[in-house]
């Protein structure tokens, strides 16, 4: 303890406030709240979407049958759409998605509001038993000193309304026994001590008063509560939406296992996440109270400990043995639930234990994870809002990207700048952690909700998370550098730039790349994939100003990346050029490499342009030598680059630990500003070349001639990132002299001259521009789009049939033969190899649950049966139109004696027995399950109903569904009835299948009624 | 030798730290009412605590001096004092208000007992130490009182 000159009197030592008041408070986590916020609006429109499913919200029923009256599925994949088929899914479903995506706006709010609550309830709770545990203590001189003693240090730091924490002195005994800090939002905190503490000694007070204090000051009040309520709330919210489907476990193990799964695996990730952030979070607030109070000697105190004596040994397991180990690994187990450090740790923590700071692989993983889950929340929601009104596609895509990437690059680059800062760690662990949570977060689904993923790529997933793992390492190598480049100076503008730059950079990546893998699965066409590639920074791409703003924001970094206090050096306001170059230090290091390659690049370039180019050159070459020249202008920047980051790898980041933390990376977004800023400058020389031979002085080709190169340059950036940062840490350790400025003009000259003639040669053809690129892709894209077809299994069901215009009496009595014939009236209508059966009579379903529908099933075919008819005929029709698709139709007319009045028999049974089971030994659960619900009307001059059947069990965990489709037809005396059913195992079966039986329901019909006029 | 458990607490508080007397009041109000048993909302989760125990005479004694008649005496003895009997038609005994009775054997190997707990229970050795010479100058004094008075 500093005791300062004029004591303060009472029990308590004197302090030096002034020097006290200098003390910096710990660094507050507000990153946690960012990820928190977004992980529960992920979260709640996940469970909304679950809710939305398991309760029919949105007429799913309905909008099922409207698609499948055209012959598509709800579930159709990206690869199953096009044009004409997305237009009849948004008119089908187009009011159940909007309906869906207010729901999932409304779960988000929902759910932050609950953990809100929970907060302020627990908040609330805890301040009820710190009311009851006063103590008549608080009265005694001894409480007064102690509270005054706390007044002084909230003076200290100037806290004053919310921001000034309340002391409560607790009986001797009660509550907790220890000191503790308590929160509320929008109230002031509570520092609750035992009054034990007024009596003990009086530097023990003030070391536990500025143990809460720098918690208090940190705010760790609420994002702990948020947190510990954010993990504990996904798997009891998911099952409460889930209510129908917990008394059928099996379903629910089916449909909802995967996110049930996903949710009770995060909650443990966050909650052991939450308790490893504490831990670090004690270690800060104990160096904290330490830095005020002058020295350890307290804390040491505090713990028992030797208070000036060595650091207390850790002891070891005790022995080799199997209990012993048994009990390290208990001991471990326990460290990891502890929330604090043992005593020997907090009393002396190890190096960099706590400077260090949370972007490590856990935090870089989580984040990336979150990062997705709300891309994927946003992208659903934008979508099916947007639904109604006409927009542009990739809208909801780039806004949840751009959202996503601001959160990874907001949450990260700040952790990776004082990370930087620390200079002691390894970068394996945050980037491979934040290729993981991104690739991880996209693949994975939201718990409760439509793994966006699935229906973007389909059976291709695993190859696009390949690619969206590969692009994310390069961005997060991207923003590894700039975190390492602006940690050498103090300016929070730098870190503010560097966060921007890095989620621009992220969302044009992963936008072209979801667009590209989006197209490429489609077409397979490598060509397309270039094109796409460098059209998508021209003028129709979308990412056309991102290179210029990505620019303007690296030279920004650059500038206030620069330590404080080093003078930038002024411009000689006269002289020669030469010797403003040689007196400027970045100049002079950055001339000898730019200069070159902005020669050898423009001037290639424009020369390749002027001599090749002739009036009647194809379309391919012409294309081959537009996109040469950016990718020429292109390389010239990407090797002054690599250049500055090779010849000065001790300024440019690595992946090895580094104890320089002032030199490294510091000139790193310098040396991508100049290179960025040498691919416009021959971008320039280009156009000039190309325009004083006779081309034009066009301002939209010199606006192409940089904005091109710009892009490219930030294509290949991206995806060469990684390598070069490797490199530099290789040659770094390898420690090689410094080169000479003529080596390094003459070696950046030789560089990219190979470079642009390996382009020109068609060396780079793979992977910048192929000689036939044009005319392959514009075959691609203008290949005619083979209609739809079914499966050749299942014709057209509107087949030939009796002509129309027969004379008969549709409604006339018929016989057992004469309704045989009419039943054989479907069969042009089926596919061929079709096995005609005749069904054995149904014994219906009598023991039901609930009980009531057994009881009207029976009731109600017991009269049917009793209703006098002159014949009937029954047929069933097997086929196979898919794998694993069983389908039959059943096609029934029956003849009554007198016409029955309607259908209003069967239009009870559904409307009265929407779901229900019934006993059947082979499923898991010994039940089946059924839903009944109505149709659309048939366009028929007769009374109809159409109504829809799914029953499904499980049988060995597998789940198999038949999906059943009736139609009733009263033509008089007669009585058409269609049934078509198909039973899957798992897979569902592709569109075509729903579409034919939903084509075969509106025609069948009418061909068995014209059946009946032909018929005599 | 007869002392109940508050006397000698009191007396040991009076020897090593006076000014702690009007907190050792309010923990044997506490403890009259029962021992205390410290409760941790973790679950509520709107707290973060330092995990650091207070570790004053006035706050400890009572611990301390259990746990040495403990093992002096036996844990179920301790314990029966403070059961009510069924015949005895009266409430179960306050840990503060057991009358502890020593014989000078048990009182020679109090002194190294007390030391040992009071370290186990995160006192230094000095500390401890302290605590044990008062707490047996206390015992001392109390099995030398009714000799005088006879």
């Amino acid at each position: 303890m500093t005791v300062a000159a004029a004591p303060d009197g009472g029990r308590y030592p004197a302090v030096d406030w002034d020097r006290v008041a200098g003390v910096e408070r710990p660094r507050q986590l507000w990153w946690v709240y960012a990820l928190v916020a977004a992980a529960l609006v992920a979260l709640g429109g996940g469970a909304a979407q679950a809710l939305y499913y398991a309760h029919d919200l949105g007429g799913m029923t309905a909008a099922q049958d409207c698609l499948s009256d055209r012959g598509l599925s709800l579930t159709a994949t990206a690869a199953d759409r096009n044009l004409a088929t997305s237009r009849q899914i948004a008119e089908c479903a187009g009011t159940l998605n909007f309906r869906q995506g207010v729901a999932m706006i409304v779960g988000s709010v929902g759910t932050v509001a609950v953990v809100w609550l929970l907060m302020v309830g627990g908040g609330l709770v805890t301040r009820a038993r710190l009311r009851r545990g006063r103590t008549p203590l608080a009265a005694t001189d001894a409480a007064r000193a102690a509270a005054d003693r706390f007044d002084r240090w909230c003076d200290v730091w100037r806290l004053t309304g919310r921001r000034r924490p309340r002391l409560l002195l607790t009986a001797p005994g009660s509550l907790s026994g220890q000191a503790f800090a308590t929160g509320l939002p929008f109230a002031r905190p509570w520092v609750a001590v035992p009054a034990s503490y007024a009596y003990a000694e009086p530097g023990q007070f003030d070391l536990v008063v500025l143990h809460e204090l720098a918690h208090v000051r940190a705010r760790d009040l609420l994002w702990t509560s948020a947190v510990w309520w954010s993990g504990w709330l996904g798997v009891p919210l998911l099952l409460a939406v889930l209510g129908p489907f917990l008394t059928r476990p099996d379903t629910l193990r089916l449909l909802f296992g995967r996110s049930l799964v996903l949710a009770a695996v995060l909650s443990v990730v966050v909650l052991v996440l939450r308790v490893a952030l504490l831990r670090r979070r004690e270690l800060l607030a104990d160096a904290y109270a330490v830095r005020v109070l002058g020295g350890r000697s307290e804390l040491r105190a505090a713990f028992g400990l030797d208070p000036d004596g060595v650091p207390a040994p850790v002891r070891g397991s005790g022995g080799t043995g199997f209990l012993a180990r048994a009990g390290a690994v208990g001991v471990r187990a326990r460290g990891l639930a502890a929330t604090h450090p043992p005593p020997a740790v907090r009393a002396d923590p190890p190096p960099g234990a706590v400077e260090g700071s949370e972007g490590g692989f856990a935090v870089a993983a989580l984040a990336g994870l979150v990062a997705m889950f709300a891309f994927q929340h946003t992208i659903v929601v934008l979508s099916d809002v947007l639904n109604r009104v006409p927009h542009d596609a990739r809208v909801p895509s780039d806004v949840g990207l751009g959202l996503a990437a601001l959160l990874w690059a907001g949450v990260l680059v700040p952790a990776w700048v004082r990370r930087a800062r620390g200079g002691s760690r390894s970068w394996w662990g945050p980037v491979l952690g934040s290729v993981a949570g991104v690739a991880g977060g996209y693949a994975a689904q939201i718990p409760g909700g439509v793994p966006v993923s699935d229906s973007q790529f389909g059976d291709d997933l695993a190859f696009s998370c390949l690619v969206l793992a590969a692009v994310t390492l390069g961005v997060t190598v991207l923003a590894v550098c700039l975190a390492v480049g602006v940690s050498a100076g103090r300016r929070r503008a730098a870190t503010v730039l560097a966060v921007v730059t890095a989620a621009l950079a992220g969302t044009a990546t992963w936008s072209v790349t979801f667009t590209v893998l989006s197209i490429h699965i489609v077409n397979r066409s490598a060509a397309q994939d270039r094109t796409l590639v460098s059209s998508m920074g021209g003028h129709y791409g979308g990412w056309r100003y991102l290179a210029p703003v990505l620019v303007v924001c690296l030279g920004l970094t650059a500038l206030a990346a620069r330590a404080p206090g080093r003078r930038i050096e002024p411009p000689l306001e006269r002289g020669p050029l030469l010797a403003r170059i040689r007196a400027d230090r970045h100049l002079r290091r950055l001339a000898p490499v730019a200069l070159p390659a902005i020669v050898v690049g423009g001037l290639g370039g424009g020369v390749s342009w002027v001599l090749r180019f002739r009036p009647e050159v194809s379309g391919d070459l012409v294309n081959l030598l537009v996109h040469q020249r950016w990718w020429a202008c292109a390389l010239a920047g990407w090797a002054v680059t690599a250049v500055l980051l090779l010849t000065h790898a001790d300024r440019a980041p690595t992946m090895e630990p580094d104890r320089r933390p002032a030199a490294t990376g510091a000139g790193f977004p310098g040396a991508l500003a100049a290179g960025f800023g040498t691919a416009a400058l021959a971008g320039v020389v280009t156009f000039l070349s190309a325009a004083t031979s006779g081309f034009g002085w066009n301002l939209s080709t010199l606006s192409y001639s940089v904005e091109m190169p710009l892009w490219l340059l930030f294509v290949t950036t991206v995806a060469t990132l990684p390598a070069v940062f490797l490199t530099t840490g290789a040659i770094r350790r390898r420690r090689v002299a410094p080169w000479r400025t003529a080596t390094v003009a003459l070696g950046t000259t030789a560089l990219v001259g190979t470079l642009v003639a390996a382009l020109f040669w068609g060396a780079l053809a793979a992977v910048a521009i192929g000689p036939h690129d044009w005319s392959l892709n514009d075959a691609v894209v203008n290949r005619p789009v083979a209609p739809t077809r079914p499966p050749a299994a299942l014709p057209s069901p509107v087949g030939p049939g009796p002509a129309p215009g027969g004379t008969a009496d549709p409604g006339r009595s018929l016989d057992d033969r004469a309704a045989v014939a009419v039943v054989a009236g479907v069969t042009p209508l089926l596919p061929a190899g079709y096995r005609e059966s005749v069904p054995d009579a149904h014994p219906g379903l009598t023991e039901t649950e609930p009980a009531r529908c057994g009881e009207l099933f029976a009731a109600d075919a017991a009269a049917e049966n009793a209703l006098p008819r002159t014949g009937q005929a029954v047929r069933r029709y097997d086929f196979t139109p898919e794998p694993n698709i069983a389908m039959n139709v059943t096609v029934r007319v029956i003849s009554f004696r007198t016409p029955r009045p309607d259908l209003g028999t069967i239009r009870g049974e559904v409307a009265r027995c929407p779901s229900f089971a019934w006993p059947y030994d082979g499923a898991d659960d010994r039940l089946l399950h059924g839903t009944l619900a109505d149709g659309a009307d048939l366009a028929l001059p007769y009374p109809s109903y159409r109504y829809h059947q799914v029953v499904q069990g499980t049988a060995g965990g597998r789940l198999t569904r038949t999906t059943s489709t009736e139609a009733h037809v009263l033509v008089g005396r007669n009585q058409i009835v269609v049934g078509v059913t198909y039973t899957y195992t798992g897979r569902p079966p592709s569109a075509a299948v729903p579409r034919y039986a939903g084509q075969l329901l509106a025609t069948a019909p009418a061909a068995l009624i014209e059946r009946l006029r032909a018929q005599r | 030798m007869t002392i109940t458990l508050a006397d000698l607490a009191r007396q040991v508080v009076a020897t090593t730290d006076p000014d702690q007397l009007e907190l050792l009041e309010a923990v044997t109000a506490q403890w009259n009412a029962g021992a205390p048993r410290p409760r941790r909302w973790g679950w509520l989760a709107g707290t973060v605590d330092s995990d650091i125990e207070p570790t004053v005479t006035g706050g400890i004694i009572y611990p301390l001096l259990t746990s040495t008649f403990a093992q002096i005496l036996g844990t179920a003895a301790l314990v029966a004092w403070t059961r009510r009997r069924w015949w005895r038609r009266r409430k179960d005994v306050a840990i503060p208000q057991v009358q502890i009775t020593l014989d000078a054997h048990q009182l020679e190997i109090f002194r190294v007992t007390c030391v040992l707990h009071g370290t186990a229970l995160g006192l230094t050795t000095a500390q401890a130490t302290a605590l044990a010479d008062a707490a047996h100058g206390a015992l001392h004094r109390a099995m030398l009182a009714p000799r005088s008075g006879s």
